[in-house]
């Protein structure tokens, strides 16, 4: 069977953290925060590169977390393969419909919460949160009102420039 | 590697570092500004420096600043050097505290609990903790909001950054801490946090987050995440956990300060 259809969750460089209801994962690799509801996380836990996506099913409905279909677990493991949560890249099974289409279809046939996994980025450099954003020097001397010196420098934090004001 | 002919070593915030120079004056300024810089937590040791910090002037790059041997700054103008020398070194021992995270946050105390408004600079931070300071909040930060392993908020107070609003964004300081007063100053448990964006006129309309969601929404202002994300989100979890987490477009400070007490002594 191919891997596909026993999606494994990637452990490797991530930071997670459990919560009631939800999930928090930090990849130490892309410096990106990811938030997993119920749904998403638990579909995410069942990833271990045994289960087929009908175990996966199985497995969520045993767990009295409702009814749903194998599309269902298919949006979450589209989700979690997109933002890099499994061992291997997921051809997307969604490729060319919408996300309203698909959620549309999804949820009239579920009893459960859609699974949903938002993210976020962190800069690459704790100096960008110093930065006045300019995009070169002559930007920042532009801002003659924010780099009263109309310096900027982007050691380290390229492509931000700081002002050094 | 040789030691320049002047050098001092010193810890701060459990982070041991080291400033060198052949010049005299300008180690003395760099002690200078590290000291502002690090709200006097600035103290000799003997512990051998993670963090080597050279300063130097010469024709080809004017005042210049390494860092363990790579150029951070350079410029004529050393003022400008040194300003940025301010930040920079700030940013540095925040990514590096070994028990403390640093979260660029503005972070008052209101009834024994902390408000953390979590925001880049120039996002307008300063100006919302001067407003809630006048209102009668106590002020803790305007630049770092810095947790311990249980969550509460340490002060760092320097006097607040503001910027005229002649068009002219010239900016000058606002001492708001009595010194005597921030020795007794006790580490908050954090009440709630404010991810906030100005709009003019905007309704406080707020709208609240999840523990994860408000730690992935502060994951971009903490330090040390990208150095130590382990322990990072572990502290975070432990603010997130016990507070209320809002988000909402701010009008300008002085009303959006109003409401937003009203508001959080209903819900705090």
């Amino acid at each position: 069977m191919s891997e596909f259809q026993n999606p494994k969750a990637r452990k490797r460089g991530l930071v997670i953290q459990e919560m009631p209801g939800e999930m928090l994962v930090y990849d130490t690799e892309t410096n990106k925060a990811h938030c997993l509801n119920d749904s998403a996380a638990f579909v995410w836990a069942s990833c271990d590169g045994v289960n087929t996506i009908s175990d996966i099913v199985r497995e969520f409905e045993a767990n009295s977390k409702g009814t749903v279909t194998e599309d269902f677990v298919w949006l979450a493991i589209d989700q979690l393969s997109s933002k890099g949560l499994l061992e291997a890249k997921v051809e997307p099974k969604f490729k060319g419909k919408s996300r309203r289409d698909v959620l549309k279809t999804i949820g009239l046939v579920s009893v459960a919460a859609l699974p949903i996994i938002a993210s976020l980025a962190a800069p690459q450099s704790a100096l960008a949160a110093t930065s006045c954003n300019c995009s070169s020097n002559s930007d920042c001397a532009l801002q003659a009102g924010m780099c009263t010196t109309q310096m900027c420098d982007n050691r380290g934090m390229t492509p931000s420039f700081t002002c050094v004001a | 590697m040789t030691s320049l002919q002047y050098g001092q070593n010193f810890i701060s915030f459990g982070v041991a570092i080291r400033f060198e120079s052949t010049n005299a004056r300008l180690l003395q300024k760099a002690v200078k500004t590290a000291n502002k810089a690090l709200i006097g937590n600035l103290k000799p040791t003997q512990k051998p420096p993670e963090h080597t910090f050279v300063f130097g002037r010469n024709k080809e790059l004017g005042t210049f600043v390494e860092h363990n041997g790579s150029i951070v700054a350079e410029n004529e103008i050393e003022r400008g050097v040194f300003k940025y020398f301010d930040s920079y070194l700030r940013v540095r021992i925040g990514e590096y505290c070994p028990d403390r995270v640093f979260v660029h946050s503005g972070a008052v105390g209101i009834n024994g609990k902390a408000l953390l408004i979590p925001g880049n600079s120039f996002s307008g931070k300063s100006t919302l903790v001067l407003e809630l300071v006048k209102l009668g909040a106590e002020y803790f930060s305007d630049e770092f909001a810095i947790l311990d392993k249980h969550g509460r908020v340490h002060p760092y107070a320097r006097p607040i950054n503001m910027r005229t609003t002649d068009g002219k964004y010239r900016p000058y300081t606002v001492d708001v801490s009595d010194k005597a007063d921030l020795k007794k100053r006790k580490p908050l448990p954090v009440g709630a946090v404010l991810f906030t964006s100005y709009k003019a006129n905007a309704p406080f309309r707020p709208k609240r987050l999840s523990p994860a969601e408000g730690i992935m929404t502060i994951a971009p202002y903490t330090l040390p995440i990208l150095v130590n994300p382990a322990y990072s989100i572990q502290v975070l979890h432990e603010v997130m956990n016990g507070a209320l987490i809002v988000k909402s477009k701010r009008t300008h400070a002085p009303r959006f300060g109003e409401k937003l007490l009203q508001y959080l002594a209903k819900v705090m």
